[in-house]
């Protein structure tokens, strides 16, 4: 066998997919206080779904919450997502872009409806009135 | 270490299959040509007809009767295009199941192309053909019924000695694609009324490469070669035979009729654990037969959690998926469709295939796993 090279295994999944999959942080859902909101999109059916739970405090997104059925690139744009908003002023939400996850985790085109679902999903949180 | 848990997909080579194709490859006698006339080629030629004859003898068959080929695939192939083109312009008409391989199920699809009519039988919700429904599906046109023993992804056990008997009575040659079940199973291809059957190396402990299509002689059925050139095995397949491959082939399969008993018990008893082992997770189904099945498949549908996020959790098991979903299609497993499970069910189940090499040990490590990771996946998702 000391004769045999194996070659480089390419992975399905580029290491942000991976570390963001291993590590789900955001998974789980926010209690019901006042200031929280929810929305949702996508159907099992549909191969991917997502629940969002959003804190708001005065003009900023506090924290966000998700609980999501889907594949790894999907649970891992949702994690992705959910840090970027956690902290950012509501206003910031236009600059969220499904495009940039799909460059970033490297998305394979066949599951962009997956990430139009997510882009669902923002925009119902950014038509949300902060309370 | 990745568990390996795929022994549908691929056996590892049984060390004393390797062994002997070592001793093969590096025996200078056996360097020859087996088609040649010299001491070299004749040695070659002997070593050939032995493993021949191993493997007619596992199956109940002539010796005659075992054409090499380089896989399942090829002998499939040849099977369903070499009857149909023998017979173009007579009968018509074949008869083979939604649950067949695509190295059957796709050949048909061009031979339906050229004009043959083929019936796809369903099978019953437990992945079931029913011999009455290959009866009743029967013509005056039919010329062929080609099904296979053991499905791959199920492992259900298809009745083929029913159908070899009611093949024989109406005069329909009948083709098993036995990839599956040579080793597994006991096969006695003339008792079992069968004409021809497919069979693999690689999934009976030997090397890739290499497989046959057993072929009757008595009465010889029309076959017409697909690949031609110097007139090898009987004229059906030309091309150089591989010695060595062949040699550990006839060797692996010898060994794997020679301890399917033994074998078969010790790997029911592991199936069995890890089927108990899983059904204590809750949400799962099994997929197929309860009890008309191999030993080493176990496929089982999991609910609340997605296939591909599923198998890429459970990445430290080399285990398949009964989908195509991680190339980002979402095609459901055919098979499992066929069976009445839903596109979501169908993507959510796994296969766990084990086999010669499997311990309690890896079993019991893989359940701890798939405990792990089940309830991480069902936790963030919207079940939990």
């Amino acid at each position: 066998m000391s004769q045999v090279g194996f070659p480089a295994d390419e992975p399905l999944y580029n290491l942000l997919v991976r570390e963001l999959f291993a590590h789900l942080a955001h998974a789980g859902a926010l209690g019901q206080a006042d200031k929280v909101c929810r929305v949702s999109a996508g159907s099992n059916d549909q191969g991917a779904q997502a629940v969002f739970s959003v804190a708001f405090c005065q003009d900023r997104i506090e924290a966000v919450r998700y609980r999501a059925y889907g594949c790894p690139h999907f649970l891992a744009a949702c994690e992705w997502s959910a840090v970027w908003m956690e902290g950012r002023p509501w206003s910031e939400l236009a600059e969220w872009s499904w495009r940039d996850i799909e460059e970033l985790l490297n998305v394979p085109a066949a599951k962009r409806a997956r990430l139009l679902l997510l882009d669902d999903l923002v925009r119902q949180i950014q038509n949300l009135q902060p309370r | 270490m990745t568990i390996y848990m795929d022994y549908a997909a691929s056996t590892p080579v049984d060390p004393r299959v390797a062994a002997c194709l070592t001793e093969c490859l590096s025996n200078p006698e056996l360097q020859g040509n087996p088609s040649s006339m010299h001491a070299f080629g004749r040695k070659s030629r002997a070593m050939i007809e032995q493993a021949r004859g191993q493997i007619a003898d596992s199956i109940g068959g002539a010796h005659a009767g075992v054409v090499f080929t380089s896989g399942a695939t090829e002998s499939d192939n040849l099977a369903l295009f070499g009857v149909a083109k023998f017979h173009a312009g007579s009968a018509r008409h074949i008869i083979s199941s939604r649950t067949e391989h695509k190295a059957v199920l796709e050949p048909l699809k061009r031979l339906e192309k050229q004009g043959v009519k083929v019936t796809y039988l369903k099978p019953d919700a437990q992945g079931v053909v029913q011999p009455e429904q290959v009866r009743e599906a029967m013509t005056p046109e039919t010329m062929l019924v080609s099904l296979m023993h053991v499905n791959n992804e199920t492992g259900v056990i298809q009745d083929v000695a029913t159908v070899g008997q009611l093949c024989r009575e109406r005069g329909v040659l009948f083709h098993v694609d036995a990839a599956q079940s040579v080793g597994r199973l006991p096969i006695h291809v003339e008792q079992m009324g069968i004409d021809l059957l497919s069979m693999s190396s690689h999934k009976l402990y030997g090397p890739k490469g290499i497989g046959a299509l057993y072929v009757r002689r008595q009465p010889v059925i029309g076959l017409e070669a697909q690949i031609v050139g110097g007139g090898h095995e009987f004229g059906w397949r030309s091309g150089t035979l591989a010695t060595p491959q062949i040699v550990a082939f006839g060797l692996a399969v010898q060994l794997a009729c020679a301890e399917l008993d033994a074998d078969n018990q010790r790997i029911a008893l592991l199936r069995n654990r890890l089927w108990s082992g899983l059904q204590t997770l809750g949400g799962v189904e099994l997929n197929g037969h309860v009890t008309q099945r191999v030993a080493g498949i176990l496929n089982v549908a999991f609910h609340g959690v997605e296939g591909e996020s599923l198998m890429f959790a459970l990445q430290d098991l080399a285990i398949s998926a009964g989908s195509a979903c991680s190339t980002g299609s979402d095609e459901a497993s055919y098979v499992l469709r066929a069976l009445g499970r839903s596109d979501q069910l169908a993507q959510s189940s796994l296969r766990f295939s084990l086999g010669r090499f499997s311990s309690a040990n890896e079993v019991d490590r893989a359940l701890e796993v798939i405990r792990r990771e089940v309830g991480r996946l069902r936790d963030i998702g919207l079940c939990g």
